[in-house]
């Protein structure tokens, strides 16, 4: 790694201080599992890291009536381990399964990892779908952003240099709704070949809703709208499963790379696709009281 | 210039300045001189240089050092007490599960976090919870078959 | 006549004491407390940091190396680029490859300047501060374009000047019309042409195995340190510690006494560390006298420039009788040794004993050629090039069965040989198990129940094949065994720790010659100053020869004891029995003298001044025929095994899960039986990974996966659950083996690419004729096929 100038903040407002006057060359560290690794290898060189271990304010998990807030300092272990999260959102947890190694999820955060935006990232697409909201405060004041619209490119968010960004605000989910996830790999732990998340929600024997979330096949995770829209409203005894996933792969905007090539990419995009909203689907049934 | 830290190794408070480059791998090996933290690959995929923080498992060099003040750590030196072994320890020598031993101090530690927090551990959770300690000699089959005894307090 | 030596069980059980016996291994303890020793682990004051600066291109002229701001970049200590190198060049078969680039650049990552100083960080910043110009050339990328006779580019023009660094027994044959041909070697027996016309049934396939790594989790590291006194010490994590010295010594023009390598506990081999660091951080060293220079190779270092398994193209014809005879086969081999040639050279000549060692073939005849391309080179790898004849020889059995409509394990049953049948090389088959390992394996998958299908989109399927693993014959290993007062006895070998056990192994042959527990056996290893010679830690030889040579070296002791002891028994010494620590009269065990009573004081025995038992133990190979390759004594033996695997396919997805993998093996006597499994569960892990998941990927030359995330061995999530993973043994002594005993340690791997192949074969009805077979291969054949709609 190059040298560089170590901060070490012990409040929120404090990091916002350091943030507004180092901006462009100082870089956050929280679990630092996708940040060390390209400091390791020179990719980046930040003049200042601002350590965000010791902002214990931020290290939470807490519910309101409204839904569950995830802050900055949750570990991907603590949002496994979460009974409230168990409860209210299991696609979470099935999420954290399929994410990593153990040793990165005890020290590596949830929010860290949003941050990061690597367009491979595990909890973005069933955040996405779960409709999740993000939390950016500076000494400009704070803005709650919807996910959807949080990144904007390979790495790349729409927080500004000195915006810290907070916390993960989830809804409670709607009656009869379900969600599920999964990424495909070569390998456990790898770099997806794809993943699919999934949030439907149900109305009378019918989708109301449904938000298919694409990861790892762009530079951001992508929102599959017609595959979405070809769900919607469709009876559950004929639900055009083939046909949304088709449309979900086509949506798909892989690059060849030794994870796969893009026809490939697509065409696990169209597995899973299948396999993922089948499984909202009996979820949501299972959360609405109902049996096939 | 280096930066005061201050925690727990082995059971001991040590006091040291490093800079804040320096990962917590580093420092252990290189300040402590504790070797037994190993170095395979240097970029968080190996998982040779795996320690306990606070009781769970970590790869040292995917963390600053500075990141861990006030931290309980372990390392496989600290794992015997008194010259006498730990039962794990003994496991994995009596059910043959090392060979080269490079994999060997990250997947123990990494083991016995595991079994600590979950007393009964299912193969498929053993092996849930040991995916991020790569080995090349042993298949991995007396790996998980010495954590399985160890859990269920057999000897061998 | 055909002759079949079954081994009964009961021969597994001690007569002995303490062999056959899974005695703890001797390293556990260390291992197991962080205490054990690597190179890495080694910190000596005043030591110096190296780097290495590395071709961008591969191949090209260097027009100018600019090295003046990296001199001035403070804590550097030396930076030397090719103009510093010696002249006389690196190699194990011939000598082709200067420490720096001299002029020439041959791959991207060919070292090109290294540096010195205080700090890493130092060193790296130095790195990057050394400007050169290059003015780069044509370069040459496939094996079999390289091999023709007027190819775009010819890798070694002065290849016909280099001269040979292996004993006599090992020319190379190279090829005035194929420049960029290493080595030619020949197989001829019988008259094929007569062959194929008595044929019912020819099958002709090509077969391709990828470049792959070993992926040792212990880095290669290096520190070499030049004294004052002009003396060069070498820690190196290494399997060939004098022939390395030896290569140094040639080198340098050292004097060899004043050159010692020693080799710490190694954190994984399999054939990885042949390599020149050692005499490439001596050249540094030499640059500042006093200090020592350590070498620790990054992780992307190593995928670039640390020897790979040598990608093979095998052309196989075969004619085969309707019964499954075959009586003709002719294979022709090529490897891509990349742009040196190290261990290619030979390991083109003993990949053919692959296609030799398990089968009986009337008519026969092989070529296999090492050829030079600009492609990072390749080596030495867990097999020596055997898992890759292996993958083409079985592939081809597999298919004889499905074109005959027989059984894939009776097909091999038809031909493979039997104990006393001459094998395609002239040698008389002795202790061969394949057979029994095969009937073994096949019971333990339940061969003859077809596997259970389910609905859904996975398919599985069963697989089965037989591997062999020769030992290379002509080299020797050396042992003293040094007697204590106590009786207790101290092991000397240079063999080197890999993980295989060689130091418990040694242990227990020692106790049980001397007649001792094993915690009375110490060993002593690695270091050339002490420790005596040995070939090699390779080609699965150290049960075989340190073990006959520790055998010896205790009977030399123990006859040393005898005469010691006849003098106070007033017994002649041929008389005596010396068993631990009791030497008596046969017959009269009663009236013994106890080891510590020959002693006076501290370890002196008055006549002798102590008990040394030494020995050196050769094995004898016949002089190469370069025409025919026929010989008495072409290989020390084969180790035997098959391997069987059941597996799913999806076949929406092309992933393949392996649900059972099961193999057995013929080691001749299995020393330490735990330790035999140790090496046949590893055996299957590089199986696996081989076959399904590693590959070297590489454009225009480069490695485009050097990582352990883009290069993919398998987690621990990809082998089977541990019940489904079962090992049995199948042993077949050897005449000449320590108390039965062969190899073991590559063998293990080079029967499951072919069982795992034909296992998607029984699954899916595609042949696979390249490793490996990745997801995206398979996905790809089953949409070719129509039993998956393209996508």
């Amino acid at each position: 790694m190059r040298p560089f100038a170590y901060l070490r903040p012990t409040s929120v407002e404090e990091t916002c201080c350091m943030l507004t006057e180092h901006g462009e060359g100082a870089k956050l560290i929280a679990g630092g599992q996708s940040l060390i690794p390209m400091l390791k290898q020179r990719i980046m060189a930040p003049d200042y890291i601002i350590d965000l271990k010791y902002v214990s304010e931020l290290d939470y998990i807490v519910e309101n009536g409204e839904g569950i807030r995830i802050g900055a300092l949750a570990t991907h272990r603590d949002v496994e381990t979460s009974p409230l999260i168990r409860k209210r959102f299991p696609v979470l947890m099935e999420m954290e399964r399929w994410l990593a190694q153990v040793q990165i999820k005890n020290w590596g955060t949830l929010v860290g990892n949003l941050a990061h935006a690597d367009p491979g990232g595990d909890p973005a697409p069933p955040l996405i779908a779960l409709g999740a909201k993000v939390k950016a405060v500076s000494q400009r004041g704070k803005r709650v952003i919807h996910l959807e619209d949080f990144f904007e490119d390979y790495l790349t968010t729409v927080l500004e240099p000195d915006e810290l960004l907070v916390e993960v605000q989830i809804s409670n989910p709607p009656d009869s709704s379900g969600a599920a996830y999964r990424k495909e790999t070569i390998r456990a732990g790898d770099n997806p070949i794809g993943a699919v998340a999934a949030m439907v929600r149900l109305e009378e024997e019918k989708v109301r809703e449904a938000r298919i979330i694409l990861g790892g096949v762009g530079p951001t995770p992508i929102k599959a709208e017609k595959a979405s829209k070809l769900l919607s409203g469709a009876s559950l005894g004929a639900l055009p499963l083939g046909e949304a996933a088709r449309a979900a792969a086509e949506e798909a905007d892989p690059s060849s790379d030794l994870e796969g090539s893009a026809e490939y990419k697509k065409r696990i995009v169209y597995v899973l696709t299948k396999e993922i909203v089948s499984r909202a689907v009996e979820r949501a049934l299972a959360q609405g009281g109902r049996s096939r | 210039m280096k930066q005061r830290l201050e925690f727990t190794v082995n059971g001991e408070k040590v006091t040291i300045f490093v800079d804040a480059w320096r990962t917590l791998q580093e420092v252990l090996r290189d300040e402590l001189k504790l070797k037994g933290v190993k170095s395979g690959c240097n970029s968080g995929f190996c998982g040779s240089c795996t320690v306990l923080i606070d009781g769970r498992a970590v790869k040292s060099c995917l963390v600053l050092a500075l990141q861990t003040e006030g931290r309980d750590i372990l390392t496989i030196e600290g794992l015997s007490k008194d010259g006498a072994l730990h039962p794990l320890q003994q496991a994995f020598i009596d059910h043959f599960a090392i060979q080269c031993g490079y994999c060997t101090a990250g997947m123990l530690l990494t083991a016995k976090a595991l079994v600590d927090e979950n007393h009964n551990p299912t193969e498929e959770q053993v092996r849930e919870g040991l995916r991020g300690n790569l080995c090349r000699c042993t298949g991995y089959k007396k790996i998980v078959e010495t954590v399985l005894a160890y859990s269920k307090g057999k000897k061998v | 006549m055909t002759m079949k030596v079954s081994v009964e069980s009961k021969e597994l059980e001690a007569p002995f004491s303490v062999v056959s016996t899974s005695v703890t291994r001797v390293d556990a303890l260390e291992k197991a407390t962080g205490k054990a020793i690597y190179t890495g682990d080694i910190e000596m004051p005043n030591m110096l940091h190296m780097k290495i600066l590395r071709s961008p291109y591969p191949h090209a002229k260097i027009v100018n190396i600019d090295t003046s701001a990296a001199r001035k970049v403070p804590g550097v200590q030396a930076v030397v680029t090719g103009e510093d190198a010696p002249s006389r060049r690196w190699g194990v078969f011939l000598a082709d490859r200067p420490l720096l680039a001299q002029e020439v650049v041959r791959f991207v990552g060919e070292p090109v300047a290294a540096v010195s100083a205080t700090t890493i960080e130092a060193a790296e910043e130095a790195v990057d501060a050394i400007d050169v110009e290059y003015e780069e050339l044509p370069a040459i990328f496939d094996s079999e374009l390289a091999m023709s006779k007027e190819p775009l580019v010819i890798v070694h023009p002065d290849l016909s000047r280099y001269h040979t660094t292996l004993t006599g027994f090992l020319r190379p044959r190279l090829e005035p019309d194929m420049p960029n041909v290493i080595n030619h070697y020949k197989i001829r027996c019988g008259d094929t042409d007569q062959g194929f016309k008595e044929a019912d049934l020819v099958v002709e396939n090509k077969y391709t195995t990828a470049r792959i790594q070993h992926c040792y989790i212990e880095p290669p590291t290096v520190i070499a340190l030049f004294d004052l006194g002009d003396t060069l010490t070498i820690w190196s994590k290494s399997q060939t510690a004098w022939r390395q010295r030896a290569t140094i010594i040639d080198i340098f023009g050292l004097p060899p006494s004043k050159v010692r390598f020693i080799t710490p506990y190694v954190g994984g081999g399999f054939g990885g560390l042949t390599w020149m660091q050692e005499a490439l951080t001596s050249l540094v060293a030499m640059q500042t006298p006093g200090r020592p220079v350590k070498l620790v190779l990054n992780r992307e270092e190593v995928f670039i420039d640390s020897p790979a398994r040598i990608p093979f193209v095998v052309y196989v014809r075969d004619g085969v009788k309707k019964d499954g005879t075959i009586v003709a086969r002719e294979i022709k081999m090529i490897l891509d040794a990349g742009a040196y040639s190290a261990y290619t050279g030979l390991i083109t000549k003993n990949a053919s004993f692959g296609a030799v060692g398990t089968y009986r073939i009337p008519n026969f005849k092989l070529d296999s050629y090492g050829v030079y391309t600009n492609r990072p080179p390749n080596s030495s790898f867990r097999g020596l090039g055997s898992s890759q004849s292996n993958w083409a020889v079985e592939g081809q059995m597999d298919e004889i069965a499905e074109r005959l409509g027989m059984d894939r394990a009776e097909v091999r049953r038809k031909n493979v040989l039997h104990e006393g049948e001459r094998n395609v090389q002239g040698e008389i088959a002795h202790s061969v198990g394949a057979e029994e390992c095969l009937d073994k394996a096949a019971s333990l998958i339940r061969w003859a129940e077809k596997p259970e299908q389910e609905p859904g989109p996975w398919k599985k399927g069963k697989g089965i094949a037989l591997g062999n693993k020769y030992t290379i014959a002509g080299t020797d290993s050396c042992a003293l065994v040094k007697v204590r007062e106590d009786g207790a006895v101290n092991v000397f070998h240079s063999g080197s720790e890999i993980g295989q056990g060689c130091d418990t192994v040694a242990a227990q042959i020692a106790a049980e010659e001397m007649g001792l527990p094993v915690d009375m056996v110490k060993i002593t290893r690695g270091d050339t100053d002490i420790t005596p010679y040995d070939w090699g830690t390779a080609s699965s030889r150290l049960t075989f020869y340190i073990g006959n040579a520790v055998l010896m070296a205790c009977q030399d002791a123990k006859r040393q004891i005898a005469e010691l002891a006849s003098e106070r028994l007033g017994v002649p010494a041929e008389e005596l029995e010396v068993k631990g620590n009791r030497i008596y009269q046969r017959g009269k065990p009663d009236a013994i003298v106890n080891v510590p009573e020959l002693f006076r004081s501290g370890g002196y025995v008055g006549k002798g001044a102590e008990i040394v038992g030494r020995a050196t133990f050769s094995c004898p190979i016949t002089p190469e025929d370069m025409e025919t390759g026929q010989g008495e004594r072409v290989v020390a033996y084969f180790c035997y095994g098959a391997h069987a695997v059941e597996l799913a396919v999806n076949t929406e997805t092309g992933e393949v899960k392996i649900v059972t993998f099961v193999g057995v093996f013929d080691m001749g006597r299995p020393i330490n039986p735990k330790m035999c499994e140790q090496q046949m569960e590893g055996g299957m892990s590089m199986g696996i990974g081989s076959t399904l998941y590693e590959e070297t990927v590489l454009e225009d030359g480069i490695v485009m996966n050097p990582t352990f995330v883009s290069y993919k061995i398998p987690t621990i999530m990809e082998h089977p659950l541990i019940d489904n993973a079962r090992f049995d043994f199948a042993p077949a002594p050897h005449r000449e083996g320590p108390f039965g005993a062969k190899g073991l340690g590559e063998g293990v791997l080079t029967p499951s690419a072919p069982a795992i192949a034909s296992a998607i074969h029984n699954a899916l009805g595609i042949r696979f004729r390249d490793i490996p077979i990745t997801r995206e291969n398979i996905m790809r054949a089953l949409e070719e096929t129509g039993l998956a709609e393209r996508f």
